[in-house]
């Protein structure tokens, strides 16, 4: 994804934007500088609210707020961080304002759960699963120690990605982003956890492990390069 | 009997860190986030980041957003953005120019200049802007100070049977007549408007926007409190509203939004005794 052209085409923008700033700062500025900045950011700033599920107009208020705080607080700009950086902190706290303000209304009743909600309407029956059997239940809670104490025993970085993966179900570009490793390297963590799990426990779990890793685990195992979980 | 990949998962919550996210465990705060992010942060609280990262949806969410915004150009999409949008935004910026501007920001589009001048012009170019910038400012304050004055002297003695005007959505409370009008003395300097909302939900804010038919707004702004009848005054100096028709909205400011709630419509008439 990152080809030297998308590279040449993003830091051309943040070198646009960082000249619109200085002239913003030097009091050169003029609404045509704003409509600038607007043209080049408006839509990832506007997409990073609409991905949070905000209605359209919440969007656009949201994205009115983020170019006002960039607006208010140009003059502290530094550029020591890079401009994106700059938007994304801006963005995130009035995202972050308007979650808590969302929380609080939710808290005083003022809003409904969305349909779909796990908790049943009054007078709706809620679907109960048959408890287990003794036994079974039993055997169970054993599969679940055994399971539990060799995932203790994978080394911290490899356990990490594997719960990023299994646990958060992310891709291994964002497990890399967030562990801070190479693609590569989550996938060789993620195999080698796979490796250890199926040889310490193969014996209980049988054919257990190329369910609980997901499908996609199977193309990275059988050394694909390319990011399939899309 | 057992589902592995809710086996696994279950299995492995139980060994991640615990880290909390119940209310009071803060959540990195964006500058942190970010420096996560540029591996800029000391390895103790990096873990401690990462730790969060690991349970906490919301906050990887943003840090895969700020990866995306700068390394993915089609984050948010290669479509330019709608002019009526911009436009949108724009408003909002001229409105906040007005208010406190930290930075001018002029109606109009400078001319376009060379990207290279030399650099002595450009600054006797800024100061000859400065100076008058300055000069403006000065003689408008000398104005404006002038004008305090009288008005000041106006306002120095009791305003005698000031009226109060009692407005609902619409129209007023005690007339159906729409517009409702205002006859006022010739000499009388300011009057009162009490703004029954339509609705008695409560904000933490008010703003209200003053528009004169045909002619634009005149005012906005907020400030207003309610009072312990669920009603709003609003202070009206005859100078701001002259003879003709006008609309009053009112609005409720949730907190952290930039547009209110329409609370209510106001339309009336001020004509001169």
């Amino acid at each position: 994804m990152n080809t030297p052209t998308v590279r040449s085409h993003l830091a051309d923008r943040a070198a646009a934007a960082l000249e619109i700033v200085a002239e913003i700062q030097s009091g050169s500025a003029s609404e045509e500088s704003f409509r600038r900045l607007l043209g080049l950011y408006y839509q990832p700033v506007h997409h990073f609210f609409a991905k949070r599920g905000f209605s359209e107009e919440d969007c656009l208020d949201l994205t009115q707020e983020t170019f006002l705080g960039i607006y208010t607080g140009v003059q502290a700009f530094r550029g020591e961080s890079g401009f994106d950086t700059w938007l994304f902190r801006i963005a995130t706290n009035v995202y972050r304002k308007r979650w808590r303000w969302g929380s609080a209304e939710k808290r005083t009743g003022a809003q409904v759960p969305l349909a779909g909600s796990d908790e049943a309407a009054p007078g709706e029956v809620i679907p109960v699963s048959p408890l287990p059997a003794p036994a079974e239940d039993a055997l169970g809670r054993e599969r679940s120690r055994i399971l539990r104490d060799e995932i203790e025993r994978l080394p911290d970085q490899m356990r990490r990605c594997l719960a990023l993966r299994v646990y958060r179900d992310l891709k291994y570009r964002e497990i890399g982003v967030v562990m801070k490793l190479s693609t590569e390297t989550v996938k060789a963590h993620l195999f080698q956890a796979r490796r250890r799990l199926q040889e310490a426990l193969g014996e209980y779990f049988g054919d257990y492990f190329g369910a609980a890793f997901g499908d996609h685990f199977e193309v990275a195992v059988r050394g694909s390069t390319e990011e399939t979980d899309s | 009997m057992n589902d592995p990949r809710r086996e696994m998962k279950e299995a492995l919550a139980s060994v991640l860190p615990d880290v909390g996210l119940e209310p009071g465990n803060a959540h990195p705060s964006s500058d942190e986030l970010a420096a996560y992010h540029d591996g800029e942060l000391p390895p103790a609280e990096a873990a401690r980041v990462q730790d969060h990262l690991l349970l906490c949806e919301n906050c990887t969410e943003l840090l895969l957003d700020l990866e995306a915004l700068r390394g993915d150009p089609g984050f948010g999409g290669q479509r330019p953005a709608p002019a009526a949008e911009i436009e949108a935004v724009l408003r909002g910026l001229r409105a906040q120019a007005a208010r406190s501007a930290p930075a001018p920001l002029p109606p109009t589009a400078a001319p376009p200049r060379p990207r290279e001048r030399p650099r002595q012009g450009r600054e006797a170019r800024w100061l000859r802007a400065l100076a008058a910038s300055l000069l403006v400012a000065v003689g408008g304050l000398s104005l404006w100070v002038a004008n305090l004055r009288g008005t000041v002297g106006d306002f120095s003695r009791p305003q005698l049977n000031a009226p109060i005007l009692d407005l609902s959505p619409g129209g007023a409370r005690s007339e159906d007549a729409h517009p409702t009008v205002l006859r006022l003395p010739r000499r009388l300097q300011i009057f009162t408007l009490v703004l029954n909302p339509a609705s008695p939900q409560s904000f933490p804010g008010y703003n209200v926007e003053i528009e004169r038919e045909g002619g634009g707004v005149v005012w906005s702004g907020g400030g207003l409190e309610k009072n312990a009848f669920g009603s709003f005054s609003l202070a009206l100096p005859r100078v701001l509203v002259p003879d003709g028709a006008y609309t009053i909205r009112l609005f409720g400011h949730p907190e952290g939004r930039m547009r209110g709630e329409p609370l209510g419509e106001y339309h009336f008439k001020i004509e001169t005794l």
